[in-house]
């Protein structure tokens, strides 16, 4: 039963039992997906071995809880972050936010800001997902973290949004469906997000790969003879 | 002397990224007027280094290339079982 646990979501309190205390330590830490650092340990029952190991044997039992999630995504960001600058022989400070659903990490650095974004943000989008997989192998779960510097992110998506809306008002003055400029999935996600509150306006991608496109469509609503005449 | 800091850049990361980081091993190679960092995982351990499609392998050359810039030197990165 608690193999089930593993699959389906990730535990914040795991139980196991074993034939000795160390054993059923290593069993809920696998469980959990996790190491000794992340968790608090409770040992329930410290078990009896019995005589020749079986009459009156008693499980050793224990219980470990995940330790705060946020606190070890943060640690672990500034980890990475120590180790890159460090090697690059720059000052840096770093600032953590709470964003929505996700924790927002911003890195400033001393002057090398730009190698660090790179050419349209691809090197930022390379540490994102170096940071992405530590985190997640550290922590055992996944964890939106979006990860800045220098406040590059935070431009981009203030940009992305007013485009969104733009479009959104070209697609209502003239009825055609309106293309935003191809864009990665991360920034994508920002446009759909930010008009899924204007209730007339709906969105789609085409494309594929680096060209794909988020597209603004007005919906036509009840009248439902002219939607047929939609452009593909 | 820069290139030992990328090395152990790449050392410190590919720690955090491997299940065996005893076993990780980095030598440097010189070829064609171009420095060559070579790391070496356990077998086991290659695939989480390259990730899927290359993306961790991408990754790790995306910095060691934003290192070797500052440094004014070409520097590649090599993976090996």
């Amino acid at each position: 039963m608690i193999e089930k646990k593993k699959n389906t979501n990730k535990p914040s309190l795991v139980e196991a039992t074993g034939t000795s205390v160390e054993k059923a330590l290593k069993k809920a830490l696998k469980i959990m997906g996790t190491s000794i650092n992340n968790v608090e340990v409770e040992i329930e029952s410290a078990g009896q071995k019995g005589i020749l190991g079986i009459f009156g044997a008693r499980k050793a039992k224990v219980c470990i809880r995940r330790k705060e999630e946020n606190n070890g995504a943060e640690e672990i960001v500034e980890e990475i972050a120590r180790i890159i600058l460090q090697s690059l022989g720059v000052n840096y400070r770093i600032f953590s936010d709470v964003m929505d659903d996700s924790v927002y990490i911003n890195i400033e650095t001393a002057g090398v800001d730009g190698l660090l974004i790179g050419r349209k943000g691809d090197t930022l989008n390379s540490l994102q997902h170096l940071v992405g997989r530590i985190v997640s192998k550290k922590m055992g779960g996944y964890k939106r973290i979006i990860l800045d510097v220098g406040g590059y992110l935070k431009n981009r998506y203030n940009i992305i949004r007013k485009k969104a809306h733009k479009a959104a008002e070209r697609a209502r003055n003239t009825g055609k469906d309106v293309g935003l400029e191809a864009m990665k999935s991360s920034e994508r996600r920002i446009a759909h997000i930010e008009l899924t509150n204007e209730e007339d306006i709906s969105t789609y991608t085409v494309g594929s790969g680096e060209l794909r496109k988020v597209f603004v469509a007005l919906v036509r609503g009840k009248n439902k003879g002219k939607s047929s005449d939609k452009r593909s | 002397m820069s290139v030992e800091k990328i090395k152990s850049m790449v050392h410190d990361l590919a720690c955090m990224l491997v299940d065996e980081p005893g076993k990780i091993k980095i030598i440097e190679e010189e070829r064609n007027n171009a420095i060559i960092v070579v790391i070496s995982v356990a077998k086991n351990d290659v695939g989480k280094v390259i990730g899927k499609n290359g993306q961790t392998a991408k990754a790790l050359r995306a910095l060691v290339n934003a290192a070797s810039t500052r440094m004014g030197k070409k520097v590649l990165l090599e993976i090996r079982e």
